[in-house]
């Protein structure tokens, strides 16, 4: 078999410079892979998509419009495995990573309809950004080289970032500063996440209630005035906490 | 703006208080972690064959000494992983030459909360790149562990893979080439990745005899 010519497509992602060629470098390679279709992007609500995100797909019009009309990114199982690996899988392997629900079953089922019937994913997840993955899809695997699934990690790897860097250029997405914090206010957003109130933060921190409370207001401050809720969400986005520092510690 | 210390070559066990919490980090993070097969010294310090007068440290430390984060260069002109020990994950041979430096151990403190991490790696990627444009290094080699292939991508330096990813243990490994020029600083501010940082040269240490 010839071999995965990888050297060009990473040349090629490297020299695009808008989303119209990145497509059609990223069409060439899911086809030399042996796969048909490809889906490349950030894991958003597609019916109100934010700006400055990924989104390159070649998948069938008449599917993506079912996505979007009928909330199927919501429920995606292939975008809710990737969230439980950090490695590429194959979609038939998507049951052992989580357990699908009836509707997830119909989203495969009736993905298959559209020549999904299967493939490969790669997360492609950065901190403080939405999850992103690359996607492969074919009817069958019946093209599939023996080294397709390495080899779309270089294809999946370089082309998100390909992606990245273009829509990097065109918003100015990505370059507001994230707040830092004192290590004490830190720790109180810690337990602000924790679902703990000002009095027993003070508690858990040794110092008073007002002291604690000083510390909360500094970080809702340094996220635009946000509620607790909604500041924990960023905080947890940007980075500056993680699910470990929530639930795990 | 935070400093980054330069170390020419490796210190025994117990002659320098850094070093030791280094391959302290290092044991826990690649052996209790990620459960690599690589040696472990006296039950606490993780130093392998590489780890010798050849090799340069970047490490970033608090006040007290305490390590928060490291990389180590190897000469691709001396013994090195990738030309001595996973040569197969490259279409030809592995790269080597003055010019060519190898990139490994890159470890981040298991102490470190989410944002101070991401603030030390890219010190320590800064000061890589800094380091390699006052010395000559015109390309990094690494091996990579392929779920973090984004990641480093993501640093915004210029990557080339050089061999499809193979299976090594239980994780898809990669080698890559990372090519720096002048206008890799740039390309790092573009991605948002790049940090000032202090090189401060350190005395040498007690040279390991190997």
């Amino acid at each position: 078999m010839r071999k995965f010519d990888f050297n060009y497509f990473v040349a090629e992602f490297a020299k695009a410079t808008n989303m119209e060629s990145l497509h059609a470098t990223l069409e060439q390679a899911t086809h030399d892979l042996g796969f048909r279709y490809f889906a490349m992007g950030h894991h958003v609500d597609l019916a109100i998509p934010p700006e400055g995100i990924v989104r390159l797909t070649n998948y069938h019009e008449s599917w993506i419009g079912q996505i979007v009309e009928e909330g199927f990114f919501a429920d995606d199982p292939i975008h809710a495995a990737s969230t439980k690996s950090l490695v590429g899988f194959l979609w038939h392997d998507v049951g052992s990573l989580i357990e699908l629900s009836d509707r997830q079953k119909q989203i495969l089922e009736t993905a298959a309809k559209f020549g999904l019937a299967t493939g490969c994913t790669i997360p492609a997840h950065i901190p403080g950004e939405f999850l992103g993955t690359c996607s492969f899809g074919a009817p069958s695997l019946d093209q599939l080289r023996d080294d397709s699934l390495p080899a779309a990690y270089i294809v999946g790897g370089f082309a998100f970032e390909a992606a990245r860097r273009i829509v990097r250029r065109k918003s100015r997405y990505g370059t507001e500063p994230t707040p830092t914090f004192t290590s004490r206010q830190h720790e109180a957003l810690i337990w602000m996440g924790r679902g703990k109130a000002d009095s027993e933060i003070g508690t858990l921190m040794g110092i008073a209630t007002s002291t604690a409370h000083e510390h909360v207001e500094h970080v809702r401050r340094a996220y635009g005035n946000a509620q607790r809720v909604h500041l924990i969400v960023r905080a947890l986005f940007d980075g500056v906490v993680t699910f470990t520092d929530l639930l795990r510690r | 703006m935070i400093d980054i210390h330069i170390f020419e070559g490796c210190c025994t066990p117990g002659s320098n208080v850094m070093f030791d919490a280094m391959h302290r980090d290092r044991k826990t993070i690649f052996v209790d972690l990620l459960k690599w097969d690589v040696p472990v010294i006296g039950g606490q310090f993780e130093i392998d064959q590489f780890d010798g007068p050849q090799a340069i440290y970047l490490v970033a430390t608090d006040d007290d000494e305490g390590h928060l984060g490291s990389i180590r260069l190897l000469p691709t002109c001396g013994p090195h992983i990738l030309g001595d020990i996973f040569p197969q994950l490259c279409d030809g041979a592995a790269p080597a030459g003055t010019g060519i430096w190898e990139i490994s151990r890159g470890c981040l403190s298991p102490r470190l909360r989410a944002s101070e991490r991401l603030h030390i790696r890219n010190a320590l990627t800064s000061a890589a790149v800094d380091f390699a444009l006052l010395h000559g290094i015109t390309s990094y080699t690494c091996i990579a562990d392929m779920g973090w292939l984004s990641q480093i991508l993501a640093l915004g330096w210029g990557c080339m893979p050089l061999g499809l990813p193979q299976t090594i243990g239980r994780t898809l490994t990669g080698a890559l080439r990372i090519d720096i020029h002048g206008g890799t600083p740039n390309l790092l501010r573009d991605a948002g990745t790049y940090q000032r940082t202090r090189l401060v040269r350190e005395q040498q240490g007690q040279r390991n005899a190997a």
